[in-house]
């Protein structure tokens, strides 16, 4: 099975330009970054580290709906909900800050990659 | 004729000059002179408007004045209460500072009164004193007795629901419906 709402790096990194150069809030860019694949291992290490075992069901039933929808395609009823997304993506941003140091994290990208990503 | 310059007659003159000019005007018709007279009058009752107008473009003038220094010292004796208020809310502030973990500096207490929803309890980080579209640390609702925090601090939240409890009976007692305290203040 292909990985579940997989982003290229160029995309996530365009994504948080974008969202820099239009002003818009942190928490949009990072509620749309939350159910992808890459950011699956820093909520869960974030879960870990905070000890909250509702953030780990949290993470655990998104990726559950990706995997879902990935595998359903257009015939899946079930997706992430708004509120699943604001509660992933406080999360993060409390510990990353910004959306651009959660698209450094999760795809391992530098400064100087994202900026150059939105040409 | 109305740009005529009499100021350099002197006033035996005027005088004279406006009785001549009586005389002229009876010999020459009852209508000029009842015209001449109601010219007279008028004049008169326009000096007297200008002097009303003027008196009670002063007692205005006085009133706004009157106004400034009441709302002048009003402003001052809320400050005096806001000063006292966010006195005694300093210990407050600070224990819930070194509960949450973070610098004095770095929260700010916020008190408000909802029509529907009572009085809220809100403890936001750094010096930002919004109530919606900020990550709260501490929300307190005292009328349900709900209180959410901050992912990170869920480990501490019963240790944070005895302060928000003190916090917003005291808060209360304070009897005020909105106050802010940033701890950068205190």
């Amino acid at each position: 099975m292909r990985k579940a709402n997989s982003y290229h790096p160029e995309f996530a990194a365009q994504r948080v330009c974008q969202g820099e150069k239009w002003g818009h809030d942190e928490m949009t860019t990072a509620a749309s970054l939350v159910s992808t694949y890459e950011v699956r291992p820093l909520l869960q290490a974030l879960a870990a580290e905070i000890g909250s075992d509702k953030l780990a069901g949290i993470a655990a039933s998104v990726a559950e709906i990706e995997d879902q929808r990935e595998a359903q395609g257009r015939r899946c009823y079930r997706k992430v909900t708004d509120a699943q997304r604001h509660a992933l993506a406080a999360a993060l941003l409390e510990k990353y800050g910004t959306a651009r140091n959660i698209v450094k994290a999760a795809w391992g990208l530098t400064d100087a990659q994202i900026d150059e990503s939105d040409a | 004729m109305s740009g005529l310059d009499f100021s350099d007659l002197s006033d035996d003159q005027i005088v004279e000059l406006a009785a001549g000019l009586a005389r002229e005007a009876l010999a020459r018709n009852p209508a000029v002179a009842a015209a001449l007279s109601q010219a007279l009058l008028s004049e008169k009752e326009k000096a007297d408007a200008a002097l009303a107008g003027a008196r009670m473009g002063r007692a205005r003038q006085r009133q706004q004045i009157e106004d400034i220094h009441r709302r002048a010292a009003q402003e001052q004796a809320r400050e005096e209460m806001r000063q006292k208020n966010l006195a005694a809310l300093g210990v407050l502030v600070k224990r819930a500072a070194s509960i949450v973990g973070r610098e004095l500096q770095d929260v700010t207490l916020v008190w408000m009164t909802d029509q529907h929803r009572g009085a809220q309890l809100l403890l936001n980080p750094g010096t930002n004193a919004e109530q919606i579209g900020v990550a709260h640390l501490v929300d307190f609702l005292p009328k349900t007795e709900r209180l959410r925090t901050s992912w990170a601090l869920d480990s501490r939240k019963p240790a944070i629901l005895l302060w928000a409890r003190e916090a917003a009976a005291a808060l209360r007692a304070m009897g005020v419906s909105h106050i802010t305290a940033r701890g950068i203040e205190l």
